[in-house]
């Protein structure tokens, strides 16, 4: 239990604005452990975004703080974390070749072109995406584009990736192929992964533990640990009855609004 | 989806019929042409019949025939070009200038609240006052040359480029400055690969407005304040009362201007080619 990648201590977080304060956070904590998949599930406005936002450094908490490798996260984004943003339309930049949205943040970490070049055209290889380096962002599809975004926050060589509702824009196929992609992403590059996601099934199937969010004001409502085996399997893990056991207890903790601050 | 593709305004029209494909969507095109053309052909003949009918004062306006004849002639004239040439360099020169100044202090004016503070109050004061209001103190101040044409253009065009450059890197897009601070983009790269680029098409249709009022103000600078290019020559056929060449001063000059924001508007498409592609 020591040395976690991510700390995550008693984060409050209230929005001001002229309409009123909107309470979003009253004190969640929790650990991811490393090479741990940890998802973050909760009804709608329950503040996981904001929590995936404190620890990547995008934003800053009310009070409570997060740490990432044991370094308090302080304003400005850990170098250790690589994001994938929900919208990938809007994340990847469209001016770009695929190459070059991958290359972009190597570079600007100083690696030499030939480095970057070389550590990017590994990670698209790893996401399937050999040979259309020289596209651009807009001329692949959608699923194609998440591709990328997780290619470049791949290739970035974080020890933490941090993933926002990663798969929420693309169909029901794309969606599990994105899903199997990831999960051996974990071995090969030997990340940890913390992401927030609205459906329960893809938070099973791809977690080692789930953190379960009221709703707003949100606390963690239980930490659920998901013992699957692994490889997990689109047929087999799904077909599992303890799949489906976790699936019905996460799903009755999300939708459960009566007992909303019992955590 | 967005199909601003090819800019013809005729396949928006067509867009939701996208079976109907691509004969539907020349079709429509050709019928703009046709319509626009008829549209201009119309006016055209309406104007001469109203001088030949005598709807029309011809002293005051000739008809369109001769009109056009004496503009082929002004055309192949020596030393026209030369004269369209000065104008657009003045104008050109000028644009150039507001472009060194905007950006950069568009950019400055985008990253700093306060100098936005600073500024803004000075700059919602100068900003509406026409560039011919001021002719009279540059004159006064500078005499007249090229200074003096510089300073009225700059005048026309500085601020619609200024204002639209920081108002361009102010909205980008909260998702692309998200990325940048995430993958912890140094600021050169920032800058050139991030913000100029998601600036751009505000920038560029500013640059568009900006040009064509530099040419305007060109113009202007030369038919009230003595300098030398198309505005000059039309004060001159002006007070020649060569009414036929004031009509063919007036014709090219439009022209040239309708050239200008033609050139300005491929200039978007031809730098942006990724605001064309659809999805």
């Amino acid at each position: 239990m020591n040395d976690p990648i991510v700390g995550v201590t008693n984060l409050h977080k209230t929005y001001l604005s002229e309409k009123g304060d909107n309470v979003a956070l009253t004190g969640v904590s929790f650990d991811v452990e490393r090479g741990e998949v940890v998802a973050i599930v909760g009804p709608s406005g329950a503040g996981k975004t904001t929590v995936l936002r404190i620890v990547a450094g995008l934003l800053d908490p009310t009070t409570g703080h997060a740490e990432v490798n044991g370094s308090p996260v302080m304003g400005a984004p850990p170098k250790e974390v690589g994001f994938v943003f929900q919208d990938y339309s809007r994340s990847l930049l469209p001016w770009l070749s695929v190459m070059s949205n991958v290359t972009l943040p190597l570079r600007s970490k100083g690696l030499s072109k030939s480095e970057a070049v070389t550590k990017a055209r590994e990670a698209l290889e790893a996401v399937g995406l050999s040979g259309r380096e020289r596209a651009h962002p807009r001329e692949l599809s959608g699923g194609m584009q998440q591709r990328v975004a997780i290619a470049r926050a791949v290739a970035y060589e974080p020890e933490l990736l941090l993933m926002d509702e990663p798969f929420a824009s693309v169909d029901a196929q794309t969606r599990m192929d994105l899903e199997d992609l990831v999960l051996p992403l974990r071995d090969r590059f030997g990340v940890s992964i913390l992401f927030v996601t609205h459906d329960v099934d893809e938070a099973v199937y791809l977690s080692d533990r789930i953190v379960v969010l009221s709703p707003p004001p949100s606390v963690v409502r239980r930490i659920v640990d998901v013992p699957l085996p692994k490889p997990r399997d689109q047929h087999y893990t799904k077909a599992d009855p303890r799949f489906a056991d976790l699936r019905g207890e996460v799903l009755d903790l999300v939708r459960a609004t009566d007992v909303a601050h019992q955590s | 989806m967005s199909t601003l593709t090819s800019g013809a305004r005729g396949a928006v029209l067509t867009d939701s019929g996208r079976g109907l494909l691509s004969g539907l969507r020349f079709n429509a095109r050709l019928r703009t042409v046709l319509l626009s053309t008829g549209g201009i052909t119309a006016v055209g003949l309406l104007w001469e019949l109203s001088v030949r009918t005598g709807l029309l004062n011809s002293d005051v306006v000739p008809p369109l025939s001769a009109t056009l004849v004496d503009t082929a002639q002004l055309l192949a004239l020596p030393g026209f070009w030369a004269t369209v040439g000065q104008t657009l360099a003045s104008a050109g020169l000028g644009l150039l200038l507001a472009f060194a100044i905007a950006i950069p202090f568009g950019l400055a004016l985008a990253e700093s609240a306060w100098l936005r503070r600073l500024c803004t109050a000075s700059i919602d004061a100068i900003r509406p006052i026409p560039p011919i209001v001021l002719l009279p103190i540059a004159i006064l101040l500078l005499g007249g040359g090229l200074d003096f044409k510089l300073s009225l253009i700059l005048q026309g065009a500085l601020w619609p480029l200024l204002i639209q450059t920081s108002y361009g890197i102010r909205s980008i897009d909260p998702v692309i400055m998200d990325v940048s601070r995430s993958f912890r983009i140094d600021p050169l790269r920032r800058l050139f690969l991030l913000r100029i680029p998601a600036a751009a098409p505000v920038i560029l249709s500013g640059l568009r407005l900006a040009a064509s009022i530099a040419f305007g103000v060109s113009v202007m600078t030369e038919l009230v304040g003595g300098e030398r290019g198309l505005g000059s020559i039309l004060s001159v056929a002006q007070s020649g009362n060569n009414v036929l060449r004031v009509y063919s001063i007036t014709i090219v000059t439009g022209l040239v201007g309708l050239v200008i924001a033609a050139i300005f508007g491929r200039l978007h498409h031809g730098l942006l080619p990724w605001e064309r592609v659809g999805r």
